[in-house]
This record gives structure tokens, C-alpha cells and sequence, in this order.
């Protein structure tokens, strides 16, 4: 009877205690992140009958039980790994970008000063002060590409720092994992759920996926592996294995993200990462990076071998034939670490700087075939044998054959940009006059005039030897210089080339025996004709196909288009997060209002279970009392 | 029904405040700025139209320079040029006041000495700098000055190249004459063909320079020209045909044949022959050297005057060829300095336009900027006062 009443009065208490209790922390947490709120499950006691009534025993709690969606802890944990990725590549190709900010200070503008200085140095062409601002404009020009260059390698040595701070979290945090995964699985054992313990375990995979993002698969105990998005295992049961950071076995310059396992490291391709801080860093500098250094390093290549091979047609100040004026570039080429024949080498040469891609290149040998493919779009070429002479590269093998597998990497072009220096130190370096000149005897009769002499490459040995063509009748002509000779019919404006040594046009109408004679330009200190075929250059389709400014101003617009994606991806990821996020705090959150309504509906039921217990106490009090 | 966590309330007022506040900074830069585009993201293509437009005018401003240059020498040997014809012309009135027949060997020899000055002036001109440490008139040969003067002799050092500028998109334009073009290559005598008088000649008979009649006859032949006492017998050297004409009466013969009308006049001797040929170059220097050659030779002879008058006629006509000559290439330097102003009034307007089009894409439109900016100070207002009455709403302020 009254026994009853107090059991049921002590089971409301300690059932309203509790609600308070949860109640409270719930408040005392609200502003924790990572916290699920608890709510208390109450349920009748197992009721009891008594001559046919049935009597209930008042209230148990059944659980203190975390409000907590697995599915929706999932959604957010996969929108932090993309919005991590996506933010941590913004901001870089943010960074990148500033180098193209200032059109005025930046590589198009000093391609513009390089050519400017090329046509007032035509004016003036024995003028040494004009020369010497050619050298300089020419020095200029070597000088943005590198620092373009070297700003890419700082951004690459900064970004593996930062990849390393990374992988240093992850592990730290799998570290934590597993040991939640060993304490809370004792305590499920132990047939308590220690929420906060699985609150903790919670946030550490929530900070894990920012570094790097993993899918978590909840075990029968109550401990939660933790996969890679590749499938490689990080944490199992309460055993956590580390990540580091190696380099590519087929590019050293390139980091590479593995597990170890056993001691053996597991490389993780870069595009299988999923997403986290790990993901966006290593895409921005195993593909952006790259990108940009091929890109620049195309440009710096065609148009310093270019301006070299100009410089070489013509003679220079002091009537010798001019040499290169930017120091050459050569690709380079190297063997993958793990190839099996470590004689075999791979060696590249320029043979027509005009056809570079910006692209490495990848040369395997596997049965029997060799097979070259073109990094940036995978176009593949297959041989027997191991030279190839493709996108105006030459690439060959000594002490060939490999080992089957073993693969080589080309980079025709990606140090181009931190390489290109000046090789000319003197303004009289500067070819300006060409090597040859026509002359027209004053006993020609007919019109027939020189348009313009151009000097063919290579330069020939016999170029400056005495030459002359002499028309026939109808148009004939023969060329005649020694024992050579060449014949043909003239046509006003279309070029004649002879020999291999120099193309010549002319306009006009030839008499039968007119002559024209080529020879070397003997004294002729005036003669700007070689800047000014320098200075065509600038309008010439040198970069596959392009001219310089056009190669660099659609360089400029594919890094702000990047750029741009890179932002607009970000913004959305974290659109989607924000939103996933709602949504598992609208489940999971606290909100003060509710459990500020909860505080008073548990304090009037303390209060009127206390009142319960005082009546009980005054029923028994009555019994006890009576005489 | 949504269930709004408090945390989760908070923190999206405060993204959502700091998303706000940080367009409206930006806006408030690209205004401070005037800029549209700070880094490319903000608008790739535009970027890379800035960086094309950027040169295009770079390379404007570069044929802007040539075509100064071009001007300035243009002008510079045009002005050499009329002043060596104002020289030509005095020498012209000189060799013209020799053909007087009461002049002496003395008076001729004045004028010898009156036409050498005149070639140290013609050869100061033909020698005129160009203002930069080179020359006008010596092709690309111009590390030294391109005529030697040695007594009446000059040579020319000079090439027969020159010096080009790109004054516009692929347009060459030669801006200086060589010396060559200039001063030598001149069609010597009347331009067709020149005469002259056998030096064994010992009758007085002076042939003259000669003149076309009609162009479609001329055969480009020499000819010799034989007075045999009572007929002239003219011989085509190309074929041998030969042309017979009686002297005329009052000592001027006029001879017509294969378009061309030649006078001999005076009394040749028998046996005098005079020579007719296709008019090769001559440069004037030589037509100087000859001119006073013939006027520094003492006439012993009525037969010796007329052979310096045959010369005389002849480097009178050479100086006539030397002086349209000289009209000639003015005219080309004139032409050039057409083109090469009208190249520069086109590209006045393009220049204009390519900076309009570039001020397009890189510069702010103020108005549209202020007003973004004032747009979004509103919405961050509206933000920050919405969250502060929001913030204050709490169920624990009425327990």
C-alpha cells in the first residue's frame, strides 16, 4: 500500500532527477559542437496485479538516449571532406592568381617591352644605347618567367608543408579514434552507452575529414572502422594505422599520399582521395601546379628558341653571325624508381619548338612495345622501337631494352620558366643587319626590284658566297653561285629558295639579261633587317600555333577561369554544407527554448513527485501515530 | 516543421553577417580601386582580352615611334635633296653662260672654278648626316661618310641597301635613299640616248644632246654618225642599216631617224664623225667632272671650241636629267611622308578605340559600382539588426 506509494514516489523522483539532470547538461552543452543532445526515454514500471486490478509501479528511465542520426552524421561528414577539398583549392588558386593580377607589370606586358625595344632598336641599330635597352628588355623578360617559375615552386614546397601538417593531423586523430573504439566498446560491454565518449569519437572523425576524408562503418561491439574513399582501412577496431607522404615513383617532384600497412607503404592515387583538406592541396599541386609550369614553360621555350634562331641568321655588331641570346632549354627526361633495367636511359631533344604541347610525357616499354603518351590529354603513340619524334620533340633510348614495365617520364617544358636565362652579355651580341644583300647592276633595263632576303635555317656554311640570277627571256632565270646552279621561271612576289642558303622575292618586270646579285653585306653597320624579322616574331604563330601574346593572354584567362571554378565550387560546397549541417543540428542540436520549457515541466513533476513522497510520509506518519 | 538548434542559429546568423560584410567590403575596394578586374577570377575572358588589347596597343605605340622616325628622316633628306636641286639650278645658269661665244678661255675657266665650289657643295650635301651618327645617303653603309672628293673625282662608299621601319602592320617603309638612287643612278644625256663628237674631229660641227620624237621607234641601237664632205651617213650598229641626209642650209642639219631627231650644227670637216648611244647611268658627279673638264680645256681651235661645246650641250642636258632626277625622288620622299601620315591619323582613331575597349573590361562602371556597394551596405544592415533583435528572443528572459 504505502510501500507502493513510496516506490512510486522515489521512481518519480529519481526519474524527474534524471530529466533535470539531462536536462541540465543538454543546457550546460548547448554551445558545444559536437554535442548530441539526450533526451531521457521514460516507461512505466512493469505493472503488478492485485485481485484482478492492475496496478502500475510508477516510472523507469529506460535510456539517456542521444538523438542522433547515423545517416545524416554521414551526409555531413562526406559535405566537410568536399567543402575542406574545395576550400583548401580556392584559396590556393587564389594565391596563384595574384601573379597575374597586374597586367602592367606581368609576362605579357614584358613580352610587349621585349618587341617594343626590338623596333626602336631598328631605328637606331648601331645606336649602342638602343642595344643595350634591347639586352635589358631581354633580360626583363627571362626575369618574370622566373620569378612566374619560382613563385610556382614556393607554392609547391608550401603546399607539402602544408601536406604534412595534414597528415600528421590525420593520424593524431586516427590515433584518438581507435582508443575511443577500445574504451567505448568496453563500456558497451559493460552494458553502458557512454555518450560522451561517442560525442568525442563523433567530432574526431567530423576533424578527420576535414584533413581527409573517410567513411566510417560502425562494428557489433561499438567500435567504428574508418576506411579511405579508396577502401584502405585507417582505423580498425582499436588498431590505427598512419598515412604519410612519399613522392610519386614516376615523378619526384610530385607527393603522394599512402597508408602504411605492415611497414609497406600503400600509395592512394590522387584522384581517389574523396575529399579532405589532403584532397584539395594535393589535386591544386600535383595538377594545377603542373598545369601552370608547362603552360609558361611552352611560351618561355618557343619564344626564347625562337628569338635564338633569329639572332643566329643574322650578324651581330661586329660582323660575326650572331649566337643564341637566351641561354637554350633542353627537356629533361628520367627513369621511374622502381624500373627494373637501371641502364636504360631516355634522353629528349627539341626538334621543332613551334609544335610543343605543355604536356609531360609518359615512355613504357611492356611487351615487346613502346608506347608514348601525352600526359594532358592521354593521346598514345606505339613503336617497336624506343625513338619517337612526335610534338616537336625527339626522344631517344640507350642501352636499350628495359625491363618490361619499367616506364620513363619526359618534361619537355615544366622547368622551362625558372631556367630561362640570358646567354648574351654584350648589346654587340645583338644580330640586327642581316649576313647577305642584293644588288642590282646599274645596267639592268627592265623594273625587277628586291622585296625582301631571307636567310634560311639552318645557316648555311656557303651562305655569304657571290650568287647571281640572271633572267632570260619570258621570265626564266638561273641561279648561279660556283658550281651550283638553279633554274626556274619568276613570278612577282613568290619566294625562290636556293640552295638551302637564303629565299629571295622580288617585284617588278625583268629584261632578258638583268641580273640580280646576292652576296655577303660587306660593311653595311646600318642594316637593321634581322631586328626587323626579329621583330615579326611578336605576330608569328611560334607556341603551337599561336603567337606570344595570345599563348599568354589565354594562359591568364585559364588560370582566372580556374580560379573562378575553384571559387564557385567552394561556395557550394560549403552552400551544401551549411545545409547538411542544419540538418543534423535540427536532429541533433540543442535548443534552449525547448529544454528551458523541459526545465519546468521536470521541476513541476520533482515537485509534485516530492509532494507524492510528503503525503506518503504523512500516510505512514497517521499509522504510526495511531495509539 | 523544422526544429532550429540554438547553436546552429548562431552560427548561421554569424556566417551569414560575415558573407555579408565581406561583399560589401569588396565592393567598397573595387570602388577605391576603380578596377573591375583585381585578379582574372573576376573575369576570365576579360582578362585575357586585357592582356591582347594591352599589346595591341603596345604595338601601336611602337609603329608610332617608327613613324616619327620615318618623318623626320623623310624630311631631313627631302630638305638635303632641295637644297642640292637650288645648287643644280646654279650650276645649270653656269654651264648655260658658257655657251656664250664671246667667252674666253679665262671667262671659261672662272666658271671651271665656279662649278668646283658648287661640287664641294653638292658633295657636303650628298654627304649629310642623319642626326643619330649616321647618313642620309649612304644606303646601310653608314659608319662613314658615303662620297670621297679627290679633286674632281668622287666616289661613292656607300651601299645600295637601306635602312627600313615598320610604320605600320607589315608595312616596310624605306626612309631614307641610298646614294646610289639618289645622285647616281640618273639617266645620263637626254635621258634616251647620249651624243658625242669624235675627238679627231676638225670641222666645227657640234651635235646636240638630241631629242625623242617618237618613243615607239627608239631601237636602243647605238649609232655612228660619219660627215663624208657632202652627206651625213648614219649607221645602226645593230644591223648595219645606215640613213643618208643632206646638210641642211644655215649650218644646222637636223637628222630624224628611228625616232629620234638629232641637229648637228656648224660646219663639220670631212671625215667627222659624231657617235649616238642608248643613255646609260651617270652619276652627277660625273656629269660635274665632265662639264669642267670641258670647260678647264684651252680652245686652240675653232675645232676644239666646238668639241667643248658639244661636251657643254651634253653635261647641260645630263644636269637637265639631274635636276628632274632630283624632282623625282622628292616626290617619292613626299609620297612616303603621305603614307606614312596617313598611316598615323588611322591609328590615332584605332589607338582610341583599343583604349576604349580596354578601359571596358578592366575599369569599374563608378555608377554601377557605387550602387552595388550601397545595395549591399543595406543588406548587411539589414542583417546586423535582424540579428539583433532575433539574438534577444529567449524563453529563459520571461522564467
Amino acid at each position: 500500500m504505502s510501500t507502493g506509494i513510496l516506490s512510486i514516489a522515489n521512481s518519480a523522483l529519481s526519474a524527474a532527477y534524471t530529466a533535470l539532470r539531462t536536462t541540465g547538461n543538454n543546457i550546460a552543452n548547448a554551445s558545444t559542437p559536437g554535442y548530441t543532445r539526450e533526451v531521457v526515454d521514460l516507461v512505466p514500471q512493469v505493472g503488478s496485479s492485485s485481485a484482478g486490478t492492475y496496478f502500475g509501479e510508477g516510472v523507469a528511465v529506460a535510456q539517456v538516449r542521444r538523438v542522433y542520426d547515423a545517416f545524416l552524421t554521414q551526409q555531413a561528414n562526406q559535405a566537410t571532406a568536399s567543402s575542406s577539398a574545395a576550400d583548401a583549392r580556392s584559396t590556393l588558386m587564389n594565391q596563384l592568381q595574384t601573379m597575374f593580377s597586374d597586367p602592367t607589370t606581368g609576362i605579357g606586358a614584358s613580352i610587349d617591352q621585349f618587341f617594343g625595344a626590338v623596333q626602336a632598336a631598328s631605328q637606331h641599330p648601331t645606336d649602342p644605347a638602343s642595344r643595350q635597352a634591347l639586352l635589358s628588355a631581354a633580360g626583363q623578360l627571362a626575369s618574370r618567367f622566373n620569378e612566374a617559375g619560382s613563385r610556382l615552386q614556393d607554392m609547391r614546397s608550401s603546399t607539402s608543408q602544408q601536406l604534412q601538417q595534414e597528415t600528421v593531423n590525420v593520424n593524431s586523430a586516427a590515433q584518438q579514434i581507435a582508443k575511443l573504439n577500445s574504451q567505448i566498446a568496453f563500456a558497451l560491454g559493460n552494458g553502458t552507452t557512454p555518450n560522451d565518449l561517442l560525442d568525442q569519437r563523433d567530432t574526431a572523425i567530423r576533424t578527420l575529414n576535414q584533413s581527409l576524408q573517410v567513411s566510417a562503418v560502425p562494428q557489433n561491439d561499438g567500435s567504428v572502422n574508418l576506411f579511405l574513399a579508396n577502401g584502405q582501412a585507417l582505423v580498425v577496431g582499436a588498431a590505427a594505422n598512419k598515412i604519410g607522404l612519399s613522392t610519386s615513383v614516376t615523378d619526384p617532384q610530385q607527393p603522394q599520399v599512402g597508408v602504411y600497412v605492415g611497414g609497406q607503404f600503400n600509395p592512394v592515387q590522387s584522384n581517389q582521395l574523396g575529399g579532405g583538406k589532403i584532397a584539395g592541396l594535393i589535386q591544386f599541386v600535383n595538377q594545377d601546379v603542373p598545369t601552370l609550369e608547362n603552360d609558361l614553360g611552352q611560351l618561355a621555350t618557343s619564344l626564347s628558341a625562337a628569338v635564338n634562331t633569329q639572332n643566329q641568321l643574322g650578324n651581330d655588331g661586329n660582323g660575326s653571325p650572331g649566337g643564341n641570346v637566351f641561354a637554350p632549354l633542353a627537356p629533361t627526361a628520367f627513369a621511374a624508381s622502381t624500373n627494373g633495367n637501371t641502364a636504360t636511359q631516355v634522353s629528349a631533344t627539341f626538334s621543332d619548338t613551334t609544335q610543343l604541347q605543355a604536356s609531360d610525357y609518359r615512355l613504357v616499354y611492356s611487351g615487346g612495345q613502346y608506347t608514348l603518351t601525352r600526359l594532358s590529354d592521354g593521346k598514345q603513340w606505339t613503336s617497336a622501337s624506343p625513338s619517337f619524334t612526335q610534338d616537336g620533340l625527339s626522344i631517344t633510348m640507350s642501352n636499350a631494352p628495359p625491363a618490361s614495365g619499367d616506364s620513363f617520364t619526359i618534361q619537355p617544358v615544366r622547368a622551362a620558366a625558372r631556367d630561362l636565362a640570358l646567354a648574351i652579355t654584350q648589346p654587340s651580341e645583338i644580330a640586327a643587319a642581316s649576313p647577305i644583300a642584293g644588288a642590282l647592276p646599274a645596267a639592268n633595263t627592265g623594273t625587277i626590284a628586291i622585296d625582301d632576303l631571307t636567310v634560311l635555317w639552318p645557316r648555311a656554311a656557303n651562305l655569304t658566297n657571290a650568287t647571281s640570277i640572271t633572267f632570260g627571256a619570258g621570265n626564266t632565270y638561273t641561279i648561279t653561285s660556283g658550281a651550283v646552279t638553279q633554274s626556274g621561271t619568276y613570278q612577282a612576289g613568290q619566294p625562290i629558295s636556293f640552295d638551302s642558303r637564303w629565299s629571295i622575292t622580288m617585284h617588278g618586270v625583268p629584261k632578258a639579261g638583268d641580273v640580280v646579285n646576292i652576296g655577303a653585306n660587306a660593311g653595311g653597320v646600318g642594316d637593321n633587317t634581322n631586328l626587323l624579322k626579329l621583330a615579326q616574331l611578336q605576330k608569328a604563330a611560334l607556341v603551337n600555333g599561336a603567337t606570344p601574346t595570345q599563348a599568354i593572354a589565354t594562359i591568364v584567362a585559364r588560370v582566372g577561369d580556374e580560379a573562378q571554378g575553384a571559387q564557385v565550387s567552394s561556395t557550394s560546397q560549403q552552400g551544401i554544407l551549411n545545409s547538411v549541417l542544419t540538418a543534423e543540428s535540427s536532429m541533433s542540436g540543442v535548443n534552449l527554448d525547448e529544454e528551458a520549457s523541459r526545465l519546468i515541466q521536470y521541476q513541476q513533476q520533482y515537485q509534485a513527485a516530492a509532494k507524492l513522497l510528503a503525503a506518503a510520509k504523512t500516510m505512514f506518519d497517521t499509522i504510526l501515530n495511531l495509539p | 516543421m523544422q526544429r532550429v538548434s540554438t547553436l546552429m542559429q548562431f552560427m548561421a546568423s554569424e556566417q551569414s553577417l560575415s558573407a555579408t560584410q565581406s561583399d560589401m567590403v569588396q565592393a567598397q575596394a573595387r570602388i577605391a580601386s576603380g578596377k573591375r578586374i583585381s585578379v582574372p577570377s573576376d573575369d576570365p575572358g576579360g582578362a585575357g582580352e586585357s592582356v591582347t588589347l594591352r599589346s595591341n596597343l603596345a604595338q601601336l605605340d611602337q609603329y608610332k615611334s617608327n613613324q616619327n622616325q620615318a618623318e623626320y628622316t623623310l624630311n631631313q633628306s627631302d630638305n638635303a635633296l632641295s637644297q642640292f636641286g637650288d645648287v643644280l639650278a646654279t650650276v645649270k645658269q653656269n654651264i648655260v653662260a658658257a655657251g656664250n661665244g664671246g667667252y674666253t678661255d679665262a671667262d671659261r675657266q672662272a666658271l671651271a672654278t665656279n662649278l668646283e665650289g658648287l661640287l664641294s657643295q653638292m658633295v657636303g650635301l650628298a654627304n649629310t648626316s642623319d642626326g643619330a651618327g649616321g647618313y642620309l645617303f649612304a644606303g646601310t653603309r653608314d659608319g662613314a661618310a658615303p662620297f670621297a672628293q679627290s679633286g674632281t673625282t668622287i666616289s661613292y662608299g656607300g651601299d645600295a641597301n637601306t635602312q627600313r621601319l615598320e610604320v605600320s602592320d607589315n608595312r616596310f617603309l624605306q626612309t631614307k635613299l641610298t646614294g646610289d638612287e639618289a645622285f647616281l643612278r640618273i639617266r645620263a644625256g637626254n635621258g634616251t640616248f647620249t651624243t658625242a663628237a669624235a675627238a679627231t674631229n676638225t670641222g666645227t660641227g657640234v651635235i646636240d644632246p638630241g631629242g625623242v620624237v617618237d618613243p615607239s621607234q627608239i631601237t636602243g641601237s647605238g649609232y655612228s654618225i660619219a660627215y663624208d664632205g657632202s652627206k651625213y651617213v648614219v649607221t645602226r650598229s645593230s644591223d648595219g642599216t645606215q640613213f643618208n641626209f643632206t646638210p641642211g642650209s644655215n649650218g644646222t642639219t637636223s637628222l630624224q631617224f628611228d625616232g629620234m631627231s638629232i641637229a648637228i650644227n656648224g660646219t663639220p670637216a670631212a671625215g667627222d664623225s659624231f657617235t649616238v648611244q642608248p643613255a646609260g647611268y651617270q652619276s652627277i658627279f660625273d656629269t660635274m667632272a665632265q662639264a669642267i673638264a670641258a670647260l678647264r680645256t684651252p680652245t686652240s681651235s675653232s675645232a676644239a671650241l666646238a668639241r667643248v661645246n658639244t661636251a657643254l650641250g651634253s653635261a647641260q642636258a645630263s644636269v637637265d636629267q639631274a635636276i628632274a632626277h632630283v624632282g623625282t625622288e622628292r616626290a617619292q620622299l613626299g609620297s612616303a611622308l603621305d603614307e606614312v601620315s596617313g598611316y598615323a591619323s588611322v591609328q590615332a582613331s584605332r589607338t582610341v578605340d583599343l583604349q576604349t575597349q580596354l578601359s571596358g573590361f578592366e575599369n569599374a562602371d563608378m555608377a554601377q559600382a557605387i550602387s552595388a556597394m550601397t545595395q549591399k551596405q543595406l543588406v548587411y544592415t539589414a542583417a546586423i539588426q535582424s540579428y539583433s533583435s532575433i539574438s534577444k528572443l529567449s524563453l529563459f528572459n520571461y522564467l
